[in-house]
Formats: C-alpha cells, sequence, structure tokens
C-alpha cells in the first residue's frame, strides 16, 4: 500500500502519548497501536477528525502517499 | 492499560443461546447413549432367546353393522360381498375376506376374515434384528451429529463474533455430521422434504456465514 500513517511523527511532536491520545480519540490502544504502525486497512473520518482534533494537525500530517515506498 | 470493550448486545444474546444449546445437546447426548444400550441389549436379549421353533398363525374378525341408505340408495348392501384382498405389510402376505348380509330392511352387516402367512421364530427374530440394527445406526449417527451440535454451541458461547473462522469450521462440521442422518431416514422412510430442505437451508447459512466472515475481517481492519 502506498499509503504511509506518519502518526508516531506527530504524537512526537506533541508529546503525546499513545494512551493519551486513545483515551482522547476514544478507540482502544491496540486499535491505535495498529494504526500507528500502519497495520489497518480503513480509517474511518470520525476516527481521522477525533485524532486531528486531538492533536491539532491536518489529515495531510498524518497521512503520506508515496508510490515508490510500495514497491 | 487496555480499554475493555463491552460486547455487543447481540453477540451477547449468541452467547446465551450458545451455553442454552450447549446444555440441551449434553442432555440429549446421554438420552442418545441410553437408547443405543438398551437397543444393544434388546438385540442380545433377542438372539439369546430360544424362538426359532415358534410358529405363529395371525387372523382376526371383525363385524361392522351399518345403515344400508347412508351408502347406497340403489342398493341394499356395499358392494364388499365375498371379496378377496391381497396385501403384504412388511413383507408378510395378510388375505382379508369380506361378505355381507342382511340384518332387516335397513341395517346389513359386513365381516371382514384376516389371515396372514404363518410367521416363525426366526423370521421374526430377523425382522426385528433388521429393525433394530437400523435403530442402532441412526442412534450412533445422531449421537455424532450431536457431538458435533455441542461443540459448535460451545464456540458460540464464547465466540465475541459469530463470523469467525472457528465458528464456520463448527459449523460446517455439524452440516456434514448430518449427512449420515439423511442418508439413513432417505433408507427408511424415503426422499421427504423434511430432511432436504433443513440440509440445504444449514448449507446456505454456512455460506452467508462465510460472507459475513469476510465483511468482518473488513470491518476489523478498519479504525
Amino acid at each position: 500500500m502506498a499509503i504511509i500513517l506518519r502518526l508516531d511523527r506527530v504524537m512526537a511532536d506533541r508529546k503525546m502519548s499513545l494512551n493519551e491520545l486513545s483515551e482522547q480519540v476514544g478507540i482502544s490502544n491496540v486499535n491505535l497501536s495498529k494504526l500507528k504502525t500502519g497495520k489497518v486497512s480503513a480509517i474511518r473520518f470520525s476516527t481521522l477528525d477525533a485524532i486531528c482534533r486531538t492533536l491539532d494537525c491536518q489529515p495531510g500530517d498524518i497521512l503520506e502517499y508515496s508510490p515508490t515506498d510500495s514497491e | 492499560m487496555e480499554n475493555t470493550i463491552e460486547k455487543n448486545k447481540n453477540v451477547r444474546n449468541i452467547n446465551r443461546i450458545g451455553k442454552i444449546m450447549k446444555i440441551i445437546l449434553r442432555i440429549s447426548q446421554v438420552f442418545m447413549v441410553i437408547g443405543f444400550i438398551a437397543v444393544a441389549a434388546g438385540m442380545i436379549i433377542l438372539m439369546a432367546v430360544p424362538i426359532d421353533d415358534i410358529r405363529i398363525r395371525p387372523s382376526f374378525h371383525l363385524d361392522v353393522d351399518y345403515n344400508t341408505e347412508d351408502f347406497n340408495s340403489s342398493s341394499s348392501d356395499l358392494k364388499l360381498n365375498n371379496k378377496k384382498y391381497d396385501f403384504d405389510i412388511e413383507g408378510f402376505a395378510v388375505d382379508l375376506y369380506t361378505k355381507t348380509h342382511k340384518i332387516d330392511n335397513k341395517m346389513s352387516t359386513l365381516s371382514v376374515d384376516g389371515d396372514g402367512e404363518e410367521i416363525t421364530g426366526s423370521e421374526i427374530r430377523l425382522f426385528v434384528m433388521k429393525k433394530l440394527i437400523v435403530a442402532e445406526l441412526f442412534l450412533a449417527a445422531a449421537f455424532v451429529a450431536l457431538t458435533f451440535g455441542a461443540k459448535l454451541a460451545k464456540a458460540l458461547q464464547k465466540c465475541d463474533t459469530p463470523f469467525s473462522d472457528e465458528i464456520i469450521m463448527r459449523l460446517t462440521r455439524f452440516g456434514k455430521s448430518l449427512i449420515p442422518l439423511g442418508i439413513i431416514s432417505l433408507f427408511t422412510s424415503g426422499i421427504s422434504t423434511g430432511i432436504v430442505i433443513p440440509l440445504l437451508m444449514l448449507f446456505l447459512f454456512i455460506s452467508l456465514f462465510k460472507y459475513g466472515a469476510e465483511l468482518q475481517k473488513e470491518a476489523d481492519g478498519t479504525v
């Protein structure tokens, strides 16, 4: 998949832990961890909306399209 | 620390029904075992009892009084006077003789005499043994099906979602375990929609659950 998740980078910038983010976003640590490591197949807009609101960022800060990396 | 996720209400219902199903199926298995042992004991007793020298000649007589006006306005008798009928009941020949005679202007009597062919003790033993063997096969097949059913029920009792690979595997195995029962029923009572339709529906449900499992995997991969 050419879509890469940069959630760990944004979390580090905002100095936010996984537990704290999962509580504020309202999804489990397990699912957030899967999101962070790119082990998900889809993300709901509602989840993306909650993450961007919590981390005060844009969707483009978390999602990156890199076709050369997918080879 | 991981957040605890409360189970969906429908999944909790499935767990509850699975638990009840498991209990009922286990009790049914006990009855199957008792039945199997009882039939086996019956077979042993039947083999041991000395009935080879027994001869049975069944016969019966019955009289039916009837009002001739109720049956036929143009004739005073049912057209059953001096008739003979041959029947075969489970391989044993039975002859019926009918005769009618008038009692008065309104009433007549229909007499029926029945004679069966002589049956020996060996024939009785063979006839009963065949039935008992079929019963044993049916009970054994039913016990196996109940075992697979109980395993399915146990999986449903503990599942977080009914659309899992384990549930589908258990459902498929349960469905396959019903096939011998269907075959035995086919030989004993012929092709019947009472067996074909439930089996078809079960395999349809298995396909539905497989599709559901695919959707479940997609949903599980979505956050």
